[in-house]
């Protein structure tokens, strides 16, 4: 395996978009990359091994397992001229099929001298047999079940049933392999994947049209007009497509007088040369290409295949136009956008970081702070206020302050005032009230001293009283008098003219005359709150304790992830964009891979492969939509990451350079010699393209082989009968015939008697030598 | 009944046997089945009756030597048309070897006849398997003796009641000794001539 890393990672993105490329609609449809003309002077060599196995996949040999490599030449060069062409080739038995006798081989390479014709051009074919100690690349079991149940395949001729049949390749060729890649935080770091070499798997048999309800899977059928479903499917096994390096595919049927028919299945290895000049590598990818569509299956194949093996070779040869480097090279595009998308990410990991940052003043962690000074001065309020008692206080109030009690304070106000402006009248009042109870006492006297003394045209009292004596007299003489009087003399008037003399009084008066407004909403208020208060402190105590417990942690998770988004930003750019919408990136990888040239080459071959194989797609697709799915569950780790603080932003980083990985991994295996005695491409002749694959031709399980034994058995038995009768019989006759033969040439001298004749006596028993 | 509807109808015996065999008698080939027990029958009627086991078995040994041939041209011929003929060449000349000192023509025919008709099984059994020579060839030996030996035997026993043509000529010669001998030889197949073979067995 080759230790080549110029390519960095823009090998693996390539597969990666390749492959994504199938998620898509196809945009690009079959335009045709057929070649229009040869390619340069050059050597090419394809090299195949055809296994014969049983139905069940095992050897078809006890004594000798029959694995033969055969090697095909294409030399071109100077015309009538001798060229020299070495290829590895250990297998035993090495012979020309174009010549008679061997081929030298030295170590471990044959050694095919090629007489180039007048026109430059000239061949070579071998053959020899794979040596039987060495293992292959690809393995093949097949397996059968009758109802359900497994059986062999060849207890399964003549059975009638639900008859299912499954065929697995395995990719043998999968290894540990450290791929160094550069990572979505732009640094150079090294990975250890499992890669294996990629190959493509075509199976193509023949199955009987007596098969009921036949189930081809991701399999095409067509009618090969013999009673025949013409069956071919495509696989693709190796990872990341498929988890363990196997394609896997067959068919179930019911089954009347069962046979399983013969198939071939052709395992392909993806080759692309490495390091090569462009214009080698595009020689390479047509003779992968023509590896592929020169391939067997048999000449009666129908359109289909063959439209299905250049679709395949569409998409062999895309992969490779893809991993070319110059010009408008996708790959360059599609590597900018995911660093893009990584360096846009890494920066908005910043921006968090400084909004988190705890020395930002403005930071979110300052705010939180700033927030939980406020619900903690709040929480300390409200239990100061719990415990205070004044909630108790409030509920005195509200049952001393009802409605009613309110109403009639409002009432009194104005009385009340009135009382208080009046004080001091009240205090002479009271202070008067002595004289007021003599006056009282002697009204009578006074009413008739004051009717004397105003009596005659010389009064003695001053006119002002004389003026209203009557009225005087009248008031003197009236029990109002004499009420005021008591009443003034009251003690409790005298009490109550004190009290209104005193200042609290006054106070008062004017403390109720501001309060007379608001007294009624007050004991409203108060209602409601010996109502509500005891509820709500109750709620609210343990609702901003939960708060500050909350912004406790919020601080403390801000903090953490402060110190992580800073430590992963520092490696990234210091662009200050919004996040990018992971769909929209890959909107634009793929819409950059569809425009390329090999892009259309490769969806033209996917489309052309999908006109009859949907199992390609559907496995692309499948890999795709994993693919999708995986940078989208990272998508959401990372904002989950960013959102609670707690994920490890770089489990995703680390998963995002494992698929880079893993699919550098798969194009450098691809760089493995596809020559089955392997070989290094770069050791090759120059100009010596290679091309292999690995052929299983399955034998059928049907009566023929059991019936061959008997069958020449009884057939040795008629022929030894029908001898021994004819001697018998006409062993006989000929003697008799001879005689008559003889008389009548004794008779006449017509020469045809004679030829008749003469025949017949050489005949005779015991005439020749002994038998 | 005429010698050549007898004749015919046997090979048909044959191949309906062959039919009725079912699996054993490799329904695949029925078609080139009718080439082997053709070439059965011609076996028996090469020249006069005689040394019909001997004829029997160099069938059966024309019939390995053409797979021999088969399996030397995959093993060592080059896949090409001087490798294609001697696919044919070779058998031939194997057969001749083998027959030379039986100093008989008929042997040789027989072998011949043999490794034609396996050369016409393995051709058309080539295109139905995998081309893998050990799983095809011991078919394709086996479909080419069963119809071999039916068409070997069917002929055998027609002749055993029907003369063959050189039987019917001598007979006319011998009864009209003066006759023209091609008159003799086409009068032969005449429907009229069945009767001759009470005749011939008269003679015994």
């Amino acid at each position: 395996m080759s230790n080549h890393t110029r390519r960095g990672w823009k090998l693996p993105v390539a597969a990666v978009a390749v492959l994504s490329m199938a998620l898509l609609p196809t945009t690009a449809m079959a335009s045709g990359d057929y070649p229009l003309e040869p390619r340069e002077s050059e050597n090419s060599v394809a090299q195949s091994v055809q296994i014969r196995v049983n139905a069940d996949g095992t050897p078809n040999g006890d004594a000798v397992d029959f694995r033969w490599s055969v090697t095909q030449i294409t030399a071109q060069g100077e015309p009538d001229t001798e060229v020299t062409v070495a290829v590895p080739e250990n297998g035993a038995l090495l012979h020309s099929l174009q010549n008679f006798g061997t081929i030298p081989q030295e170590d471990g390479d044959g050694i095919f001298t090629i007489d180039l014709n007048s026109s430059g051009f000239g061949t070579a074919r071998s053959v020899s047999l794979f040596p039987q100690d060495d293992g292959l690349p690809v393995e093949l079991k097949a397996e059968f079940t009758l109802d359900g149940e497994p059986i062999n395949p060849q207890d399964l001729v003549g059975e009638d049933g639900l008859v299912t049949a499954t065929y697995t390749v395995t990719n043998l060729t999968r290894q540990e392999m450290a791929v160094p890649i550069t990572s979505v935080t732009g640094d150079e770091t090294e990975k250890t994947v499992m890669a294996d070499v990629p190959f493509v798997v075509q199976a193509e048999t023949f199955l009987p049209q007596t098969f009921a309800g036949l189930n081809t899977g991701s399999g095409l059928a067509g009618a090969d007009g013999r009673g025949n479903w013409q069956v071919v499917w495509i696989g693709l096994p190796f990872a990341p497509l498929s988890d363990d390096g196997t394609a896997q595919f067959g068919w179930s049927a019911n089954v009347t007088d069962a046979v399983i028919p013969s198939m071939v299945i052709q395992a392909l290895p993806v080759y692309i040369p490495e390091g090569a000049a462009d214009e080698e590598k595009e020689a390479a990818a047509e003779g992968g290409k023509d590896a592929i569509v020169n391939a067997v299956p048999p000449p009666d194949v129908s359109g289909d295949v063959a439209s299905i093996k250049a679709g395949v070779a569409d998409v062999i040869g895309g992969l490779e136009k893809l991993t070319e480097g110059g010009g408008e090279d996708p790959l360059k595009k599609l590597e900018g956008s995911v660093n893009d998308f990584f360096t846009e990410f890494g920066t908005n990991l910043q921006t968090t970081a400084a909004l988190v940052d705890p020395n930002n003043p403005e930071g979110a962690t300052a705010q939180v702070k700033e927030l939980q000074g406020v619900v903690d001065e709040a929480l300390v309020k409200v239990t100061e206020v719990d415990e205070s008692g004044v909630i108790d206080d409030i509920a005195k109030a509200a049952g001393i302050l009802t409605p009613e009690n309110a109403q009639l304070l409002t009432d009194l106000n104005e009385p009340i005032n009135n009382l208080a402006d009046n004080a001091e009248l009240i205090a002479d009042l009271a202070d008067a009230a002595t004289d007021i109870q003599f006056i009282a006492d002697n009204a009578a006297a006074i009413a008739t001293a004051v009717k004397l003394g105003c009596a005659g045209n010389n009064p003695s009292l001053p006119a002002e009283v004389c003026n209203n004596k009557d009225a005087i007299i009248a008031a003197l003489e009236s029990q109002e008098l004499q009420d005021i009087a008591k009443i003034l003399n009251d003690p409790r008037f005298q009490e109550a003219a004190r009290i209104i003399n005193t200042p609290e009084f006054a106070a008062a008066a004017e403390a109720l005359d501001k309060a007379a407004p608001i007294l009624i909403p007050l004991a409203d208020a108060l209602k409601v709150l010996n109502t509500q208060l005891p509820g709500i402190i109750t709620t609210l105590k343990p609702v901003l304790n939960g708060v500050a417990n909350v912004l406790g942690s919020l601080e403390t998770s801000l903090v953490q992830l402060s110190g992580e988004l800073t430590i992963i930003g520092q490696g990234l750019a210091e662009k200050n964009v919004d996040l990018p919408s992971l769909d929209a990136v890959l909107e634009e990888i793929t819409n950059q891979i569809l425009a390329s040239e090999g892009g259309q080459q490769v969806t033209a071959g996917l489309d052309q492969v999908g006109g009859g194989i949907e199992g390609v797609k559907t496995e692309l697709g499948a890999y795709g939509a994993e693919l999708a799915v995986a940078l989208q569950a990272a998508k959401i780790e990372v904002d989950a990451a960013v959102a609670n603080g707690t994920e490890a932003v770089g489990a995703v980083i680390d998963k995002a350079d494992t698929l880079k990985a893993e699919v550098a991994g798969l194009v450098t295996a691809a760089h493995t010699s596809p020559l089955p005695y392997g070989g290094d491409p770069g050791d090759a002749p120059e100009g010596t393209k290679l091309a292999g694959a690995y052929e299983f031709r399955v034998d059928p399980a049907n009566t023929e082989a059991p019936a061959t034994l008997p069958r020449i058995l009884i057939s040795i038995l008629l022929l030894v009968v029908a001898g021994v009768l004819g001697n018998r019989l006409l062993g006989r006759r000929q003697v008799a015939t001879a005689g008559a033969a003889g008389a009548a040439a004794g008779g006449a001298a017509a020469g045809g008697a004679a030829d008749a004749g003469g025949d017949a006596v050489e005949d005779i028993p015991g005439g020749g030598p002994p038998g | 009944m005429g010698r050549i509807w007898a004749l015919a109808g046997g090979m048909i015996l044959g191949l309906l046997i062959i039919l009725l065999l079912g699996p054993l008698g490799g329904l695949e080939l029925q078609l080139t089945s009718a080439l082997c027990v053709g070439a059965g029958a011609a076996a028996a009627y090469l020249g006069s009756p005689s040394h019909m086991l001997a004829r029997g078995l160099w069938l059966l040994v024309g019939v390995l030597l053409g797979a021999l041939g088969f399996a030397l041209a995959a093993m060592i011929y080059p896949d090409t048309k001087i490798g294609l003929f001697l696919g044919g060449a070779v058998p031939i000349t194997l057969t001749a070897l083998a027959t030379m000192w039986t100093r008989r023509q008929v042997d040789f025919l027989c072998g011949v006849l043999a490794s034609g008709a396996l050369a016409g099984v393995y051709a058309t059994r080539f295109d139905f398997d995998p081309q893998s020579l050990n799983y095809s060839l011991p078919i394709a030996i086996g479909q080419t003796l069963l119809p071999l030996g039916l068409g070997f035997l069917a002929a055998v026993l027609i002749q055993t009641f029907l003369p063959t043509d050189d039987e019917a000529a001598a007979e006319k010669a011998a009864e009209a000794p003066t006759a023209d001998p091609a008159d003799t030889a086409q009068d032969a197949g005449d429907p009229a001539d069945v009767g001759s073979a009470t005749t011939t067995e008269a003679t015994q």
